[in-house]
């Protein structure tokens, strides 16, 4: 309570976080990654808006079926080996895409934060277990992790797979998160709350993790983008999402060996990946920059 | 400094021992009775259950555990024919007469006074016991394949082990080549078009699939560059190398935004600095200037991304293996998975984790060679 | 430089750069699939030598551990066994001088070995070394016990052997050194068909003891190509054999590469770095209409694709032989667009079954109506079974293995079978857990197939609705009839052939009755082999891992035409 009005009524300035943004702002590229984001969100939020057909629907009639992009005016894309609407299902892959993205996301970064926020709050014996099984985490191959996770399941769901990429996705939060709550252990505010008789894990909710928020921010960002390019490489591997679920990922996969004669199945998820995971990444690195101005020229 | 190192190594220990015990519990949990993938779908229950025996697999969890690590002794049978190690022929006779005319229990009895350190059941009903001994990771043993008749773990593993080494390695410096090249680019012509531009576009490579890019690769690039399509040439050195230039490129490209980035940053900082406008007052060539006194000082972020992309590339590997048919361990290890060959999966993760982690010890420790001031603050 | 007017146009200009780089980027690579005529190379292999593909790593080429297609493709070039086929897949014999005189009570056959056979490593082949492999299949490494089961003995040398026994058999009995006598336990129709199974073929007793278990990585035969190097996942070499009994074959090195991408194979095959290669969905029609036309085969196989009912599933309303259920599973049956899925999906890789005996085998019914899509039908079913237009069913999992084109059938299927008001969710697992879930019984609705071990309705019949065999020997639908059990076993003691195929179809009318499956194809298989390839005729008993295995393969040429694209 005495920290926040504190807080609040800091005077003139202005507070990292609207720094941060003001940074932000001034970044282009950021911008454009943010727009793209934003694009995909909205796609993703809300694809029965913006979708013409039913992702699932074969159209096997002789003008639908295989059709290339720009041949049919009810397939602006053209359909899939399937005759399923390319359109349509780029549409409602954005929704998986981003599912995928952020749930997996949210798993890795409640165990990182919690782990590491324990590691390094409490140090001594509970930081070097903590660490150690983090460094376990780093150094198995993240993709075979996951897949000997799905393998473990007969049916890999939506959730089971966000879940999968969250096990293996929170070992990089926790060591940030771990280095940060070092720092700031010893700072004033903490020593203060700790001198007042507050709890460790109040100290830790009020005080610490607010002031990691930046880089676990910037780190989600990319780990989003991360996600999305893992999920496309399960699909790959033939452990990704079940069909007929139209994840981006999927789609490339699925087509694959017809791309010499369905050419825009080849490219169309692709560049659908592709730009999602680049508009995260160019507004992970503009966060990025924006958080930590020493990394800025 | 010592200390350090001598911390940081101590600390590798418990981190094997945890990744060798995720890989376990894991393979006990995926779904496969080893037994019956070995021996067929149509394999007779009685021979699944004695194989899954003799090989261990009905031991407890921990037991098979203890034994692959080689705290635990393993047993050895006479009558298995997969094994390597000696045997000892005239019990392995006596034994097998017994059974084959059907003894009665005083007969065995009588046989296993003989023989102290037996018990009749083993004579009777169990497969033949040779002997217990140590053989885990602890003794250099890895095991036998579950599912390749006659290979060791070792021989599947080792071959794949240099061709996925090979390939990481060239994918780091195409990464570096591509990474530091855009850096300094980005750096030197800083807040231009072509700032952006080569920034845009060492992100763009980390944003693609990897299999994605590499079998566009294979489709558009290979044949008007006169590159092979897939495979690993291994009959001459100029043949390898042209084998693995599409696969690096594919791969590479995922690091070098990241060194990119860095290189740019760490570029930028040191240009500003006071020696370096000194040496451009001073006339002496800006390349000159560049590449002589910034790219030094660039050397720490490109050691550390190296270090930490180490694992992205073993990671890209495995899919970049597949695409470009190149028989390496990430390959071999999803191959290993989806065969349910456990003696094999534990024994790449394990190998792939222990490249992983001497990596970043070896990336950890050279900055206190590379910058004095590391040496003390860590702990 | 110039300062942005404000955060929105700077916005706009990025983006549109951005999505102009993207149109650039994607035209680019549509005109590079699309753009002009499909380029193949006919360019042979200066040594003459065969390059051929593998899907993945054969995991086996000991004999008695070969249980899948591509180890046996492999294999069938470096062994042989006593009987095979010729073009027809009537039996001939291979390594025995002519075929078995049968004695009067169909149980003893006798085999006159051919003179001067000699193994890989120059010692000639006698009967003790057939006695000897046979008797290895009965041991507890080998993983096709089944194929001397019916030998008299056989029984109790594979249990000897479970208690660490040697597996000899008492109805394996060397006359001399060119004669061998088989005795069964009861006659036994197919037997000669297990004796033409790669499992069955002479090994050298020598090499074997003297390379234990690796004898699988570094095996010795009789056949007309030599192993000589094998790198896991990599590759294999084979040579010509010289001493082979028939004549040193034509092609004097096979390679094989381990290319798991199906892109990649084609793009090795155009560039004219493999002899022949697997096609996938759309290469048929883009091959047929090029230049390269000739390129492109297609030969049926004796092997089918079904989806199956587990018919003794607890509370599945798919179970059971009831009138209900029947016409539950024949509505089904009507539902399905398989000319559809035959002709368009794997562009007519696949013909509509019409029954469970594939065509090319004897037995096989060509004049029995098959089902074809009937909606009105379909439903008119559903509502005698008790669900009009699928109401009171719930959604039912159809469980398939990730590979090849299963996933798109299986989706096809989907959604024929929701048109009628039938909700199916797909559930996509690993080989090996797939077949462990299906051979528990597991799934009530599955996809499933068949590859004959040899041409004769038996082996599908027996295999996969005899009662005893149940769950991991084939029978996987759980099937048990005790009418249909009866005309099999039955089968087996007719020695005439016409009396016994109509004993076989008199059993398949029974089970079609039933309904156990969702009928769907028989397969075909689709290559492209390079037009100076001669001398190769696939039969419906190969497929295209490794090349087949019942092509004589001493007989394959490369024949270069001297035409260079």
């Amino acid at each position: 309570m005495a920290a926040d009005e504190v807080k609040k009524r800091k005077p003139a300035g202005r507070s990292p976080t609207q720094l941060a943004i003001r940074r932000l702002k001034k970044n282009r590229l950021a911008l454009v990654g943010l727009a793209v984001v934003m694009v995909v969100v909205v796609l993703g939020v809300l694809p029965g808006v913006f979708a013409q057909h039913e992702p699932a629907m074969q159209y096997q009639t002789e003008d639908a079926w295989q059709v290339a992009p720009f041949q049919n005016s009810s397939h602006p894309l053209g359909t899939d080996e399937l005759g399923r609407d390319v359109l349509s299902r780029l549409i409602y892959g954005a929704g998986i895409s981003l599912r995928v993205g952020v749930i997996g996301t949210g798993v890795a970064v409640f165990i990182g934060v919690f782990l590491g926020a324990i590691a390094g709050y409490f140090a001594g014996v509970t930081d070097w277990v903590v660490s150690r099984l983090t460094d376990t985490f780093f150094a198995f191959p993240s993709l075979l992790l996951a897949i000997g996770i799905l393998a473990v399941f007969e049916k890999p769901t939506e959730t089971i797979i966000f879940a999968a990429l969250g096990l293996v996705g929170w070992p990089g939060v926790a060591r940030i998160v771990r280095g940060q709550v070092i720092s700031l252990r010893g700072s004033e505010y903490v020593l203060a709350a700790k001198a007042l008789g507050q709890s460790s894990q109040w100290i830790l909710i009020r005080h610490v993790l607010p002031n990691c928020m930046g880089p676990i921010v910037v780190v989600s960002t990319l780990m989003i983008a991360g996600n999305i390019l893992a999920e496309a490489g399960l699909s790959f591997l033939g452990i990704g999402l079940p069909p007929p679920s139209p994840s981006w990922g999927r789609m490339l996969v699925d087509s694959k060996d017809q791309w010499t004669t369905m050419p825009w199945m080849g490219v169309l998820p692709g560049l659908a990946i592709s730009f999602t995971v680049l508009g995260f990444n160019l507004f992970g690195d503009g966060l990025r920059d924006a958080f930590d101005p020493k990394m800025q020229a | 400094m010592l200390s350090y190192t001598l911390h940081r190594i101590i600390g590798v220990i418990p981190v094997i021992l945890l990744v060798t015990m995720l890989v376990f519990t894991l393979n006990a949990m995926i779904p496969g009775d080893p037994g019956r993938i070995r021996l067929g779908q149509r394999a007779d229950p009685n021979q699944v259950e004695a194989w899954n025996f003799k090989r261990g697999y009905s031991a407890p969890f921990f037991t098979q555990y203890l034994r692959y690590l080689g705290f635990a002794p393993a047993r050895v049978y006479l009558d298995d024919a997969d094994h390597h190690g000696p045997v000892d022929e005239s019990i392995y006779d006596e034994v097998r007469e017994l059974r084959v005319r059907g003894a009665t229990l005083e007969e065995y009895e009588a046989f296993a006074a003989q023989h102290p350190g037996y018990s009749v059941d083993t004579f009777r009903d169990q497969p033949l016991i040779y002997r217990s001994h140590f053989q885990g990771v602890l003794q250099g043993e890895l095991g036998e394949s579950d599912v390749k008749a006659g290979k060791r773990v070792i021989e599947v593993i080792g071959e794949a082990f240099f061709v996925t080494l090979r390939l990481a390695f060239g994918s780091i410096i195409v990464a570096i080549i591509l990474g530091v090249g855009a850096g300094i680019l980005s750096a030197v012509k800083s807040r231009t078009w072509i700032d952006y531009t080569s920034m845009v576009l060492a992100i763009i490579g980390v944003s693609m699939p990897v299999f994605w890019l590499g079998i566009l690769m294979i489709m558009f690039l290979a044949g008007p560059l006169g590159l092979p399509r897939s495979g690993f040439d291994d009959a001459s050195v100029f043949g390898m190398v042209r084998s693995l230039v599409l696969p690096c490129i594919a791969l590479g490209v995922i690091s070098s935004a990241t060194i990119a980035r860095l290189t740019r940053s760490a570029m930028l900082d040191v240009l500003s600095q006071d020696y370096v406008r000194t040496a451009k007052a001073k006339g002496l060539l800006p390349r000159v200037v560049v590449l002589r006194h910034a790219l030094r000082n660039a050397s720490i972020p490109i050691v550390t991304v190296v270090g930490n992309s180490f694992g992205y590339l073993l990671v890209g590997a495995v899919l970049t293996e597949s695409v470009f048919a190149l028989p390496g361990l990430g390959r071999t290890i999803v191959e290993s998975i989806a065969g349910r060959d456990r003696m094999v999966i534990t024994g790449g993760i394990l190998i792939m984790s222990v490249i992983f982690v001497t990596v970043n010890l070896l990336v950890d420790l050279s900055y206190g060679i590379f910058d004095p001031r590391v040496r003390h603050g860590r702990g | 430089m110039n300062m942005p007017r404000s955060a929105f146009d700077l916005l706009a200009k990025s983006l549109g750069a951005l999505l102009l780089g993207t149109t650039l980027l994607g035209s680019l690579i549509l005109s590079g699939c699309t753009g002009g005529e499909l380029g193949s190379k006919n360019t042979p292999d200066p040594n003459g030598t065969m390059r051929l593909a593998l899907l993945t790593n054969p995991p086996d080429l000991d004999p008695i551990l070969i249980s899948d297609t591509t180890s046996s493709g492999i294999a069938s070039k470096l062994f042989n066994t006593l009987v095979g086929y010729d073009a027809d897949l009537n039996l001939i014999p291979e390594l025995a001088e002519a075929m078995p005189s049968v004695s009067p009570d169909g149980k003893t056959y006798t085999f006159k070995l051919r003179k001067g056979v000699k193994f890989h490593n120059g010692r000639e082949v006698t009967a003790e070394d057939f006695k000897y492999s046979l008797e290895r299949l009965a041991s507890t490494s080998s993983k096709r016990p089944n194929v001397v089961k019916p030998i008299r003995g056989a029984v109790q040398a594979i249990e000897n052997g479970q208690k660490g026994g040697d597996t000899a058999i008492e109805g394996l009995r060397v006359v001399d050194t060119y004669t061998l006598e088989i005795s069964l336990e009861k006659p036994y129709y197919p037997f000669l068909f297990l004796l033409a199974m790669e499992n069955a073929s002479v090994v050298p007793k020598e090499v074997v003891a003297e390379r234990g278990s690796s004898f699988s990585r570094a095996p010795v035969g009789t056949g007309p190509y030599r192993l000589i190097e094998w790198k896991e996942n990599d590759r294999l070499r084979l040579e010509a054999f010289e001493g082979y009994y028939e004549g040193k074959a034509k092609v004097p090195v096979i390679t094989m590469r381990i290319i798991p991408e199906a892109l990649t194979r084609v793009e090795e095959y155009k560039a004219g770095n493999l002899e022949m290669v697997d096609v996938t969905q759309g290469m048929l029609p883009r091959w047929r209409g090029s230049a390269h036309a000739e390129d492109v085969r297609v030969y049926p196989q004796a092997s089918l694709l079904y989806y199956g009912f587990n018919l003794e599933k607890e509370g599945s309303p798919f179970a059971g032989y009831g009138e209900k259920a029947r016409k539950l599973r024949r509505a089904m049956n009507w539902a399905i667009d398989r000319e559809f899925i035959c002709e368009r999906i794997v562009d007519g890789r696949y013909t509509p079954a019409n029954g469970i005996v594939p065509p090319g085998l004897p037995g096989h019914k060509a004049s029995r109506p098959q089902y074809s899509r009937d909606l009105v039908k379909a439903n008119a079913l559903l509502v005698e079974a008790g669900y009009p237009l699928g109401k009171g069913l719930e959604s039912v999992d159809l469980w398939f293995n990730n590979q090849g084109d299963n996933a798109k059938i299986a989706q096809a299927v989907q959604q024929n079978i929701k048109e009628i008001g039938i909700t199916v969710e797909l559930k996509q697992l690993d080989w090996a857990a797939y077949i462990e879930a299906c051979d528990a019984g597991e799934p009530s609705f599955f996809r499933m197939g068949w590859v004959a071990d040899y041409p004769d309705p038996e082996n599908f019949l027996y295999f996969l609705f005899h009662s005893s065999n149940k769950g991991p020997n084939g029978n996987v639908t759980f099937y048990d009839r005790p009418e249909v059990d009866a005309l099999i076993d039955q089968s087996y003691l007719e020695t005439d052939a016409e009396k016994r195929l109509a004993l076989l179809q008199q059993a398949e009318e029974l089970i079609l009755a039933d309904v156990p499956w969702l009928f769907l194809a028989s397969t075909k298989e689709g290559m492209l082999v390079k037009p100076y390839v001669k001398n190769f005729n696939p039969t419906p008993m190969d497929d295209d891992s490794a090349g087949g295995s019942q092509i004589p393969w001493h007989e394959v040429q490369i024949v270069p035409t001297g035409e260079a694209q």
